[in-house]
């Protein structure tokens, strides 16, 4: 199960921020400038887990971003290395060709897609066509009828 | 009248457009922007100050036009770490707007804003009961995501009906959100449970890939948490996971889900974690499986992450299924020792088959040893990780046929290593050579070398064994002065002490722990060596001058090193080193004749010492030079005779006792008790009272440390002889007392540690507050059934005035929910004054300093 997912540039700051625990806002902040100082040290050469307190962490460097799952200790890493991978497909998709910024000023967007693929701290969808159906059809209901829900089509 | 307010109602409406256009407020983008243009913190924090009180003030009027906007602004301040906590209210409030668009908004705010523990989470009940029960999907969608992300158990007893209706839903988009919200719910409320196990077995028969998959994890999180009804599930899970497991053996049917030529990974390794948390434990299941198990292993192709995460929770599901065919068993182990491990060259895969190797290695261990030379290769691996855990493979791999080129392999180690693999590799090289040394002398080499390699980072708990290894065997001991003296001393021997600036540089950094145990053992058992012509008297004599030199420049790096690393501290090394020094000097002078020459050297030395700052040093220089002299040759004799053997299996019982040895498993002794058996707590007690051996009959003088700690020749105080154990309690994260009555007052310094789980480390320091000595003194500790306890034995059973007694206790929870901490202690003792002994203090503490866990 994930405990958190974090999007963390190489510069440490945060550009996503998933909490499934309840972590108190200090405890966010400590846990994500300790993380961003322990895989900026880290070489590419090392493997992608590291053991951290009682969880796992998992993490991927796509580009300039630290995608970084916090898991289990009994959860299958490589698994989880793969949903990472899913989301950025996904992200990738829906804004083509995703860079940092995109996801600065629309995180929104980072997060509705996110709760598409993640609940529970559990997979929920592995199509990436079902994701990004379902985030248009809540695009198009936010935008196009905007006073009136109803009118919105049943199936996405 | 109507017409009236027609009117009046148009006027508000331009007047409130007019307002709008002179008001502006800034977007997401402008503030998002304009925050990234801040060159310092500084103009950050202005920034968000300054448009937070925008914000509020709107919140404060009402607003709702520009609300959105606004939570929006306040998610990018909390990502980045600033309080939004004003903003939670109006975010429940964006929740029930009617609008999308609002809503949308509304709801990740209450899970990005939001946690389950935040009191205003109840105000969103009603809003999420009407929302599960929207005919619009989205919508519904919505209240089901934040059901699964953030409800508290409260929410989960008012919406669970809802959930339930969406869990028989047609509409797959819904039925997947909550049969994850399901798996949040088994989390919070366990009781619920036995209501859920239908809905999850309807699923497996599914067609719809996302719903199948979020079953599997419901019926994961059901085994989990409620492992009774496992038995009674076992025969509706297990045949239709088989068989679709068999279905995505064969080539795809949607090209979508295939990710580098693998069907569907995350529904394989889902449908196989099932399989092992529902196969456990059942012979039928097990034969269920075999086949499909061993396809799995044999056809999946490894050149992908994801074929290596199929066949990775495919070995580990066999390994879970001990009711498997042996075969098989094997057939994962050699997967992972030759797929993973050696073929796969990625060092993730080797990280996973290196640990998953670990957790077999008990039962394989002839399987796991052919692969041994390619876990020494990962021994050169430059992640530590990887390297760590083939430290403890290869120590788990040991036995008397590898002793000699293993032992080998981590004396290399131990040279390029970093510090804080040392101490382990030093525990885990004397627990190897303790229990496979094919003689005694190769075990003395062993732990010399080790130590000449740790040093400081060499535990102290093993300096002591090492030590008490030399002692207990008479026939060693020759050959530990020579290698000792070879290793700690030789380096110095040939410099001349009065001019050590023309010394190799190398040398200047002395090794304390090192030398003091070689100087200690040439002092105890190097005149043997000096007698019989091997060593020469005079290489001894300078060795231990030059080093004396050095110890005064020296200020120890190490020490620090030490003190991080392994929580001790080298307080005063230097003047310890000295100390022992003077020793070394004394014994050797009254033991072997020594030339006129060298007895004036030692002389010369003992009197320069005599006007030394130090103290302990000064103290030590005079009465040594006192009993140099020949009036009192035959107490002196008598004084420097060699010590009795010390017992070497109990202290090295005792060590085994008190430290984490062997891997996966913890010899420590774990006292879980009730409150109610406190009784039982007492017998335990009486066993771990450090024993003493009986000195009376020895001559001994009170000459210091050396000897103080004689009478009582314990673990602790063998510590004692090389460091000192008086580890001051300033890193302690807060400090309480304990009442206990008039005659004493204790002190709690509460540490915190995380490994494997939450504990507190609580050390008590007791502190006599009356003049007579309280006796057969005695701390006691029970906890109630969902903590764990494990307390140390106190430094002393006497309490004295003016000399502390430290015991130190270990503290953790068992179960998993919220409990309050709190333990019952007693605390007894005797004093002579008073008849009615025992004197006995009791109580409970429940006052554990405030700490999220």
């Amino acid at each position: 199960m994930f405990h958190f997912l974090l999007l963390i540039s190489r510069q440490g700051k945060v550009r996503l921020a998933k909490w499934l625990e309840p972590y108190s806002q200090k405890e966010r902040t400590k846990i994500s400038q300790e993380l961003a100082t322990l895989l900026t040290a880290r070489s590419n050469k090392m493997c992608n887990f590291i053991e951290w307190r009682d969880l796992k962490v998992v993490y991927r460097r796509y580009a300039s971003l630290f995608f970084v799952a916090g898991v289990d200790s009994s959860d299958n890493e490589l698994i989880t290395l793969e949903i990472i991978h899913h989301y950025v497909e996904c992200l990738d998709k829906y804004f083509g060709n995703v860079c940092e910024l995109d996801l600065i000023f629309n995180f929104s967007k980072a997060y509705y897609i996110l709760d598409e693929i993640l609940l529970a701290g559990e997979l929920q969808e592995s199509k990436r066509g079902n994701v990004l159906r379902a985030i248009q059809a809540s695009d198009n209901m936010a935008e196009k009828h905007p006073e009136d829900p109803k009118h919105s089509v049943r199936g996405y | 009248m109507e017409k009236e307010a027609k009117k009046l109602y148009k006027k508000t409406k331009e007047m409130f457009r007019d307002a709008k256009k002179t008001f502006y407020c800034k977007t997401l983008r402008e503030v998002v922007k304009e925050f990234r243009s801040c060159k310092t913190t500084a103009e950050e924090r202005a920034l968000v100050k300054k448009e937070s009180a925008q914000i509020r003030d709107l919140f404060k009027e009402g607003d709702t036009a520009f609300r959105r906007r606004n939570i929006a602004k306040l998610l990018f301040f909390h990502m980045q770490g600033y309080p939004t906590e004003f903003g939670q209210l109006e975010c429940l409030k964006l929740c029930t707007s009617p609008k999308y668009k609002d809503k949308r908004v509304g709801y990740l705010g209450l899970l990005v804003l939001l946690d389950e523990n935040q009191e205003v989470l109840t105000l969103v009940t009603n809003c999420i009961l009407q929302d599960l029960q929207s005919n619009i999907p989205l919508v519904a969608g919505l209240a089901l995501t934040a059901v699964g992300n953030v409800a508290s158990a409260e929410l989960i007893k008012d919406v669970f009906p809802l959930v339930e209706k969406h869990l028989q839903g047609k509409d797959p988009y819904l039925r997947k959100k909550a049969l994850l919200a399901a798996v949040r719910i088994c989390k919070k409320v366990p009781e619920y449970s036995n209501l859920l196990f239908d809905y999850m077995t309807q699923t497996l028969g599914e067609h719809t890939e996302e719903v199948v998959l979020t079953g599997l994890a419901l019926a994961f999180e059901l085994a989990n948490t409620s492992p009774e009804y496992i038995d009674r599930l076992r025969n509706k899970v297990i045949p239709p996971c088989v068989n679709l497991l068999k279905e995505l053996l064969s080539p795809s049917f949607d090209p979508e889900l295939t990710i580098s030529g693998i069907t569907d990974p995350f529904l394989q390794v889902k449908l196989l974690q099932v399989l092992s948390a529902y196969g456990k434990g059942s012979k039928e299941a097990a034969n269920n499986c075999t086949d499909v198990l061993i396809k799995i292993l044999s056809n999946t192709d490894s050149s992908s992450n994801a074929g290596l995460a199929v066949i990775y929770e495919c070995v580990r599901t066999v390994i879970a299924i001990r009711e498997l065919p042996d075969t098989l068993r094997s057939l994962a182990v050699e997967t992972l020792g030759g797929r993973l491990l050696n073929e796969a060259k990625d060092n993730n895969a080797r990280y996973v088959s290196l640990q998953t190797l670990l957790t077999v290695v008990e039962e394989k261990k002839e399987d796991v040893k052919r692969y041994l030379d390619t876990i020494l290769e990962c021994l050169n691996d430059p992640d530590i990780s990887i390297r760590r855990r083939a430290l403890d493979l290869v120590y788990a791999l040991t036995d008397s046929s590898n002793i000699i080129q293993l032992s080998r392999c981590f004396l290399e180690f131990l040279e390029t290593c970093e510090d804080e693999l040392k101490p382990d590799v030093a525990r885990k090289l004397s627990d190897m050579a303790d229990r496979y040394a094919p003689d005694i002398e190769w075990h003395v080499n062993c732990m010399a070398r080790t130590l000449s390699l740790t040093d400081v980072l060499m535990p102290e708990s093993l300096i002591s064994l090492f030590i008490a290894l030399i002692s207990a065997k008479e026939s060693v001991q020759e050959y530990a002065a020579k290698i000792l003296f070879e290793l700690g001393l030789q380096p110095y021997a040939k410099v001349n002490p009065q001019n050590t600036g023309r010394m190799d540089p190398s040398l200047y950094v002395l090794k304390p722990a090192l030398e003091m145990v070689s100087i200690w053992v040439i002092g105890e058992f190097g005149y043997k060596l000096i007698e019989q012509g091997a060593l020469s008297s005079e290489e001894v004599v300078n060795s231990l001058c030059t080093i004396l030199h050095l110890s005064i420049r020296n200020t120890y790096d190490e020490g620090t090193k030490r003190e991080v690393l392994l929580g001790g501290s080298v307080h005063s090394s230097s003047s310890l080193l000295r100390e022992v020094v003077l020793s070394c000097l004394a014994k050797l002078y009254t033991r072997v004749m020594l030339s006129r020459e060298i007895q004036e050297r030692i002389l010369n030395i003992l009197r320069t010492y005599q006007t030394s700052l130090d103290l302990e040093v000064q103290q030590r220089a005079c009465e040594y030079f006192q009993m140099m002299d020949e009036r009192w040759n035959t107490f002196s004799q008598q004084i420097m005779a060699s010590l009795p053997p010390i017992d070497y299996n109990s202290l090295r019982k005792k060590h085994l006792k008190g430290a984490d040895t062997a891997p996966g498993a913890n010899p420590r002794k774990e006292l879980s008790e009730s409150l109610v058996s406190l009784l039982l707590d007492e017998e335990e007690h009486h066993n771990e009272e450090p024993t003493t051996i009986d000195l009376t009959s020895w001559n001994v003088l009170d000459l210091g440390k050396d000897t103080q700690s004689l009478p009582n020749l314990s673990e602790h105080d063998l510590d004692g002889l090389l460091f000192s154990t008086n580890n001051k309690s300033e890193k302690a994260c807060a400090t309480k007392t304990i009442e206990c009555g008039e005659h004493l007052n204790a002190e709690l310094y509460f540490f915190k540690e995380h490994s494997p789980n939450f504990t507190w480390k609580v050390e008590f320091h007791f502190d006599s507050l009356v003049r007579e000595p309280l006796k057969r003194f005695r701390l006691q500790i029970a906890v109630p059934k969902y903590m764990k306890i494990d307390l140390q034995p106190a430094t002393g059973t006497t309490l004295e005035y003016g000399k502390e007694v430290v015991q130190v206790a270990q503290l953790s929870q068992t179960t998993v929910e919220e409990k309050t901490w709190q333990f019952k202690y007693r605390i007894s003792y005797e004093m002579d004054s008073t008849p009615n002994n025992p004197i006995t203090r009791e109580g409970i503490f429940r006052d554990f300093p405030v700490e999220k866990r």
